[in-house]
């Protein structure tokens, strides 16, 4: 045995545990000829002797009575409750999962609602217009008694133009707002002054509000496009 | 039932479902040795107290949750007060050095103040050990626990263990023998449990 081997040894021979006989008097050999391992021996009985000289002073201490009253008391109230209310203490499973769902919910709400703008610059670049005076489409009844005709092609909508809601100033602008996107009939056309083909008012367009930034109050819309 | 012959897990199992003996029992057992091992971690009685009763709390609340396969029941407690023990040490309710030596029998009371000292000496040195080291010094030298109990508790290798082991020791050595008088004391004192 060489005093590496004696090192790794050392602390359980001193404690008269862990190695079996053979390596006991291997070791115990190396020691009687290395007067290095043979202090090391001795120097770890000493340890040895010391620590269990600690571990006994505190052998027989332990928790106060007190202590197991009251945890029979605890023992006592968990099992007098009722199935029920264990087990929603010892799995509160429901709980996060409602919790995670009412936390996607506001989390969703958050990053969808409206943004308020500070300084459109589509407001800016697209000054408000008076509203265009245009013809009101045909009837249908004549349109019954006539030959059908080709549709002529819609009519593109302006989109960069606002149209104001409320009277404005002439060439004033509207400087600040928020702008909501909404869909609307395409029939609703005709209550702004915009041509509206009877043959074709079916379906819905989109278009953008500006809403007040005070008051809420719708100012100004342009339509954007149709609806898919 | 008989609660002496149960097994920790017997005991365990039959607490889970409502048998008060087996907590009863299960506690006596092992409450001693929970509150020794977090009496000479932190050198706090208080704290040993409240961990203890965290410790068996959390066994009456979460006892259905152990896996005999992760361990031994003792490895399950030991872990529990582990954490305690350390968070307690955080706050700052350690070092009060309020675990005085209970009295010895005045059999040889000459030796009573040498063995005062003496013991005054081991536990600072042991206190003043790093956690890691001081974890293994008190499972496997003082609760005599072997080092793959103590693996179990720690949550590591057991040759983690015992490179620990062997590197407190040398700390400890470095620390107690040196001083001529305590050395005197060890080899003048023999410790209680060796006395056949």
């Amino acid at each position: 045995m060489n005093c590496g081997e004696f090192e790794a040894l050392v602390g359980n021979l001193a404690r008269e545990r862990g190695p079996e006989e053979s390596e006991r008097r291997a070791a115990t050999a190396h020691a009687r000829e290395c007067a290095g391992c043979s202090s090391r021996l001795v120097e770890e009985r000493e340890l040895a002797g010391l620590l269990g000289l600690f571990a006994a002073s505190v052998a027989r201490r332990a928790a106060p009575p007190r202590v197991e009253a009251a945890l029979l008391d605890a023992f006592a109230r968990q099992h007098a409750l009722p199935p029920a209310r264990r087990r929603s203490l010892a799995l509160p499973l429901w709980a996060l999962v409602a919790a995670a769902a009412v936390t996607l919910v506001v989390a969703a709400a958050w990053l969808l609602r409206p943004r308020p703008v500070l300084a459109p610059p589509a407001l800016a670049e697209s000054p408000i217009l008076a509203p265009v005076p245009v013809p009101v489409a045909a009837p249908v009844a004549q349109r019954a008694t006539q030959p059908r005709r080709r549709r002529p092609p819609r009519r593109e909508l302006p989109a960069a133009q606002f149209y104001p809601l409320t009277p404005v100033d002439a060439g004033a602008q509207i400087q600040g707002g928020t702008i909501v996107r909404i869909g609307m009939p395409r029939r609703a056309l005709a209550s702004f002054g915009w041509p509206v083909d009877p043959d074709d008012s079916g379906g819905a367009i989109e278009a953008e509000v500006v809403l007040d930034g005070d008051t809420g109050m719708a100012r100004a819309i342009r339509f954007v496009g149709s609806r898919q | 039932m008989n609660e002496e012959n149960a097994s920790d897990g017997e005991l365990l199992e039959r607490m889970v479902s409502g048998d008060r003996d087996a907590f009863a029992a299960l506690y006596r057992r092992r409450q001693a040795g929970v509150y020794r091992f977090a009496l000479q971690m932190s050198g706090s009685e208080a704290l040993a107290e409240d961990v203890v009763q965290e410790v068996f709390l959390a066994l009456i609340r979460a006892g259905a949750t152990y896996d005999p396969a992760c361990g031994p029941v003792t490895a399950f407690l030991y872990g529990i007060a582990r954490n305690h023990v350390r968070r307690g040490m955080g706050r700052g309710c350690h070092g009060s050095a309020d675990n005085a030596p209970e009295p010895l029998a005045a059999d040889h009371p000459e030796n009573d103040l040498a063995r005062s000292q003496t013991i005054a000496s081991v536990r600072a040195a042991v206190l003043a050990l790093p956690v890691r080291y001081r974890e293994v010094v008190v499972l496997c030298e003082l609760e005599e626990m072997d080092c793959r109990e103590a693996a179990d508790v720690l949550g590591c290798a057991v040759g983690t263990v015992k490179s620990r082991l062997h590197r407190a020791r040398r700390m400890l050595a470095g620390r107690l023998l040196p001083a001529g008088a305590t050395l005197a004391v060890a080899r003048a004192i023999r410790p209680a449990r060796c006395v056949p």
